[in-house]
């Protein structure tokens, strides 16, 4: 960061915020030690307060993963987010003015400033700092929220200002204040209603209300399509379950959805080749030269032994293939679970699953392979498999969840064996 | 099984007392690493190995082995080798229960983060990372407690665990 320098105030002394990095959004945000591979304790509350839903950052910039270095360690606490955020807004908005700001304070999702404790301790280290190092005080404040009892109005020349919300902590830092927070001062509200009231009132109305829709749905996009992109599938399911229990919601997530559609073609199934690796009985399954390979069909009905099989699901280049292979030994959904679930290894025209059997397929014994095919990988846990592997191909309770994926874009291929 | 298991103590320093036992009666055989501190190398992730110690591991193959097999019983999850026809870093491992990820800082491009995501969100979280390439010696990473199913380092791009990780003749084991 140029410009504004932000220090939080901790017990022990202000820590600098030294820098705030976007960082892929596939990591979690992190809060380090001066530039050092030390992650800080903390970051797990960092990585909350930064990224959607419920956290303020993403809200304001848009980007879900930054990493912030600090100058010395906070190892607790939520104190730390007035001043993050403040170093946020700042970076936001180009670095800000040149200006110095200890702050200390928890924000919440509506951006007010909530209390915390410890304020007079940290006030009187920042104290003891300043006595040491100084800092010019007529471009430097002091924040902490407001009902933080009696505060000095000042510390060695520096204004101390209690703040409620981002808005006013906004205006002392000398930032601009964000769209969507609230009015840092209510008499400017005063001062311009009447003023506005010659230009007429339905049609402002009526575009702040279309901006504000466009602005509530395209927030609601971006994050589901952020969930999208990343994979994470089941969280976006989810989130769209929850906009669709009210009217509205279900509106944009059926837009969302429809789009979604439209954007991105189905994914193209893959073609599987399979092959089973036999021997004359069980002890020969050691030896390969004693196997012989056959060609996959949906039933076997010879008296060979079964030592391996090998199935390859192959797609075109642009596609992602990914899935299970699931061996049943007393037939398929016959037991709690299958005997073994492989996901298979990844190779660039496609995925193969290689299964050598400890235990060898007796009559009965089935397999199930199911390839979900789609524009990304799938991250995080992923509840269809169940079905997917267990359920009859053309019973209800695979097409459910076969319709749970489809509805994203992904296309499920299926592949039954079993010993006769 | 507690950590300080009284029978499993017993047990380990049975098992020293036996190895020390035959050096004695083996003039001239080399000193061994003993098994105990093998043991707490493996499961403790507290537990450093001294200079001595790796050197003496370092130089005993059968050590090693008995170290492999420590680390892969019972481990949370094993990650073998990736197939010779893979080329290029590996930037992602899965198997049934975990996924680790490799993905570069963009605000240090000198320092990588590693990824621990498990599948299994009522799992007792593994301790430790140990990764090994092309049968070399284990290297160990503490790893950081876990935030629901997910923990995160950051490491050194140009460290030993970051090079191995990012080696497809690497095997990793999760405990």
């Amino acid at each position: 960061m140029s410009g504004m320098t932000v220090h939080i105030l901790t017990t022990e002394g202000p820590v600098a915020i030294q820098r705030i990095t976007e960082e892929d959004n596939a990591v979690q945000s992190v809060i380090c030690l001066d530039g050092l591979t030390q992650i800080l304790p903390i970051s797990p509350h960092y990585e909350a307060f930064v990224r959607r839903p419920a956290g303020v950052i993403e809200r304001m910039t848009g980007h879900g993963a930054y990493r912030m270095d600090v100058s010395a360690r906070i190892d607790e606490g939520r104190s730390w987010q007035l001043a993050a955020f403040l170093a946020h807004a700042a970076r936001q908005q180009g670095g800000g003015q040149d200006v110095t700001v200890f702050a200390t304070g928890e924000v919440d999702r509506d951006l007010a400033v909530r209390r915390v404790e410890h304020v007079e301790q940290k006030l009187q280290a920042l104290t003891r700092h300043l006595a040491e190092f100084g800092v010019a005080p007529e471009r430097a404040v002091i924040m902490v929220p407001e009902g933080s009892g009696t505060v000095p109005e000042q510390i060695a020349g520096i204004p101390v200002c209690a703040v409620a919300d981002i808005g006013a902590a906004l205006a002392l830092a000398e930032l601009a204040p964000l769209a969507s927070a609230p009015a840092k001062d209510p008499r400017e509200e005063k001062i311009d209603a009447p003023r506005r009231r010659n230009v007429p009132f339905t049609l402002l109305i009526g575009a702040a209300l279309i901006a504000a829709a466009l602005f509530w749905v395209s927030g609601d996009f971006a994050r589901w399509s952020a969930l999208m992109q990343q994979g994470r599938l089941l969280e976006l399911e989810q989130d769209l379950a929850r906009a669709e229990t009210d009217g509205f919601g279900q509106l944009r997530a059926g837009a969302y959805l429809k789009w979604l559609g439209l954007s991105a073609s189905d994914a193209p199934a893959p073609a599987l080749q399979g092959a089973l690796y036999t021997a004359a009985d069980a002890a020969q399954c050691t030896e390969p030269s004693a196997q012989v390979k056959r060609p996959l069909h949906p039933v076997y009905k010879d008296a060979d032994s079964i030592c391996r099989v090998e199935v390859r699901a192959i797609g075109d280049a642009a596609t992602v293939h990914i899935g299970r292979l699931a061996y049943w030994p007393t037939g398929l959904g016959n037991a709690d679970r299958p005997s073994r679930v492989m996901r298979g290894s990844q190779e660039t025209s496609g995925r193969t699953w290689v299964l050598a059997f400890d235990e060898k397929p007796q009559p009965g014994a089935a397999l199930r392979l199911v390839v979900i095919s789609g524009a990304v990988d799938i991250n995080g846990p992923q509840p269809w498999y169940q079905d997917l592997l267990s359920a009859p191909l053309s019973g209800p309770a695979f097409d459910a969840a076969k319709a749970r994926l489809q509805r994203f874009g992904f296309t499920v291929t299926a592949l039954d064996w079993r010993r006769e | 099984m507690p950590a300080d298991d009284p029978v499993r103590e017993l047990a380990l320093a049975a098992l020293d007392a036996d190895a020390q036992a035959r050096r004695l009666l083996e003039p001239g055989a080399a000193s061994r690493i003993a098994f105990s501190v093998l043991y707490r190398y493996a499961v403790d992730p507290g537990f450093e190995l001294g200079r001595a110690d790796a050197r003496k591991l370092a130089a005993d193959p059968a050590a090693q082995a008995d170290l492999d097999r420590l680390l892969r019983d019972n481990a949370f999850a094993y990650m073998p080798r990736q197939a010779a026809a893979a080329s290029g870093s590996v930037e992602r491992r899965e198997t049934d229960v975990a996924i680790l990820t490799l993905t570069p800082s963009k605000a240090d491009p000198g320092q990588i983060y590693l990824g621990v995501e498990l599948l299994d969100s009522g799992a007792i979280p593994p301790r430790q990372l140990f990764a090994r390439t092309d049968g070399g010696p284990w290297l160990r990473v503490v790893l950081p407690a876990f935030s629901g199913t997910r923990a995160q380092l950051l490491l050194a791009a140009d460290s030993d665990i970051a090079t191995a990780l990012a080696d497809p003749k690497t095997e990793v084991c999760l405990r």
